[in-house]
């Protein structure tokens, strides 16, 4: 018989692979963009090379992160029956697992959200390539640091642990922002919400489309495309 | 068939009913006899077939009814009953709630504790429940003097039974011995059921039982330590206790007590309980671990701890109120930063600032 702790390492390593794929495949695609849009700086195999991979990597990272965020949920489900709640829950290091796995899987439907928003497109316009890069390195961090915490558990160590111990971080010390400050912070997450809601309705932002002709006055990033020909030096 | 005018008993003293039925207004003669025409051609006879279908009838009646009139309806007599009468009579497990309480679980041999017991609830409300003490659940020698005990005094202040039982349930009952330990020293259990009809045969046992060490025993010869909690540890929610004895063979049973209260009683190992604290107060608890040997040699370990399940509470409270607010934190970023790099990508757009 299957047990549901066995499930939960299945779809733990489910998880993990496909994320780490998608988190390498947009810093590919990130680092292809600084290459091919230095194009006249850099050696023409580096420029080709950038151009076939990027187009890959960015489909690839798509996908990965979409699989990665059903397994990182059906992680969680597993999770939840493979102990029990109540033993769970008593452990400071557990329950930091629990909070860094939540905090992850919001980060990553946030990166999934900007790529099925605004499509590879995104990568024409800079200032939404680093938020986008910058949102999928911090959920990579969170999920790192959940299966740093899952090695804990499991195996009473990880190898984080000197990365941990440089910047500070006590495994077992609960991370408590405490009901007043957390309070706090959701009144001004609501307000910061409302805010950028406002601000997109009066510049009419929610309809705007982000592609090479839209968003290609400064930076001139190229899409990244599969099979797209070979950008000539300008 | 005749009928007749008139409805009245038939002489014979061999009938055992008989009816006549009046030819106008259609009554009707019934007998039931051995003999059969004795009566004569007026009578309507149930012959030995139909008198034979009335005892199957009835007996089938008997059975569907058994469950409420079996054991004994109406209740016994206070008296001193082995376990094993109410195991035969008595098989369904009740609703109720059995506790069990003595004034002392460290008596000194022929020293006087009292043993009380409480139901609440249940289903024999206005009926009879009776309430028995037990030193063994077993069908057979498990009367507390089996053991040696001594009841001095029942629920009734005037007897020395280990049966007692009330009249008319109402709703909740406690119940009192007054015993007088063994004259031997050693581990002895006391147990306690109750027992009620109406409409089934409800028992409800006290399984765990309540541990008395009588006298002194010899020391040194088992030595029992409990490997978690650690003695004046702060605990809360569902806690693991475990214990360790040395030597770790032939251990009879060893008991786990809070506050001197028995929490269980096991005969094998591994010798670990799992512990809901939410069901004691918050303070100061002493959690004991007696173990017992093929040898008799006893071993006690007792710790004392801290539960303290409302701060565990807050601290829950705390955590999911974290996780709500960072993850609200998360999609505020998520529009703000979407937002100003749209706003970034639209300046520039418009500025044309550069090529």
């Amino acid at each position: 018989m299957v047990t549901m702790s066995a499930l939960h390492a299945l779809t733990a390593e489910l998880h993990s692979g496909f994320l780490t794929l998608a988190f390498v495949c947009v810093m590919i695609v990130a680092a292809a963009q600084v290459v091919v849009r230095y194009k006249n700086h850099m050696p023409d195999i580096f420029v080709r090379w950038a151009i076939v991979v990027r187009g890959y990597a960015e489909a690839a990272s798509y996908v990965a992160a979409v699989a990665g965020l059903l397994g990182l949920l059906l992680s969680g489900y597993t999770g939840m029956y493979a102990w029990p709640m109540d033993t769970l829950l008593e452990s400071g290091v557990v329950r930091n697992k629990i909070l860094f796995t939540v905090y992850a899987t919001v980060m990553w439907g946030a990166v999934i959200f900007i790529r099925t928003r605004f499509g590879r497109g995104l990568w024409t316009c800079p200032a939404m390539a680093f938020v986008y890069v910058t949102f999928t390195f911090v959920a990579y961090g969170f999920i790192g640091m959940a299966g740093s915490l899952g090695a804990h558990i499991t195996q009473g160590g990880s190898v984080l642990d000197p990365l941990w111990s440089i910047v500070g971080f006590k495994v077992e010390s609960i991370v408590d922002f405490g009901p007043e400050l957390a309070a706090g912070i959701a009144l001004a997450s609501a307000g910061i919400f409302v805010v950028s809601l406002w601000l997109a309705r009066r510049y009419d932002l929610f309809a705007m489309k982000l592609a090479p002709e839209t968003c290609q006055k400064f930076f001139k990033w190229d899409e990244p495309r599969i099979h797209e020909p070979v950008a000539e030096k300008r | 068939m005749e009928t007749r005018p008139a409805f009245d008993a038939h002489p014979s003293s061999d009938a055992l009913l008989h009816f006549r039925r009046n030819h106008n207004n259609t009554d009707k003669v019934l007998r039931i006899s051995w003999g059969i025409g004795r009566f004569g051609p007026e009578c309507v006879c149930l012959k030995k077939s139909h008198l034979f279908l009335a005892l199957i009838a009835a007996s089938i009646a008997v059975i569907i009814a058994s469950p409420g009139i079996s054991g004994y309806e109406g209740g016994v007599p206070d008296s001193n009953l082995d376990y094993g009468c109410s195991t035969n009579c008595h098989t369904k497990q009740s609703g109720s709630a059995i506790t069990m309480d003595a004034s002392a679980t460290d008596l000194d041999i022929g020293q006087s504790v009292t043993v009380s017991v409480g139901v609440t609830g249940g289903e024999a409300s206005g009926t009879p429940l009776g309430v028995m003490i037990v030193s063994a659940l077993t069908k057979d020698g498990s009367l507390p003097s089996d053991a040696g005990w001594t009841i001095t005094s029942d629920p009734t202040g005037s007897a020395t039974n280990n049966y007692h039982e009330v009249g008319a349930y109402a709703g909740s009952v406690t119940m009192s011995w007054t015993l007088t330990a063994p004259s031997t020293a050693g581990v002895y259990t006391l147990y306690a059921r109750e027992i009620h009809g109406n409409g089934d045969t409800w028992k409800n046992d006290y399984s765990a039982g309540i541990a008395f060490i009588v006298g002194t025993i010899a020391p040194g010869e088992l030595t029992v330590f409990i490997t978690s909690p650690s003695s004046g540890s702060e605990v809360a929610g569902t806690i693991s206790v475990a214990a360790t004895m040395i030597p770790q063979g032939d251990i009879s049973y060893a008991i786990l007590s809070v506050d001197g209260n028995v929490v269980d009683n096991k005969g094998s190992g591994p010798f670990t309980w799992s512990l809901d604290t939410e069901q004691f107060t918050d303070g100061a608890h002493v959690i004991k671990v007696t173990a017992v040997n093929s040898t008799g040699a006893v071993g006690v370990e007792e710790i004392a701890v801290t539960i303290n399940n409302a701060a565990a509470g807050e601290t829950i409270l705390s955590w999911v109120w974290t996780m709500a607010a960072g993850s609200l934190l998360i999609i505020a970023f998520l529009a703000m930063f979407i937002v100003m790099a749209l706003m970034i990508r639209r300046r520039v757009m418009k500025g044309g600032k550069v090529e």
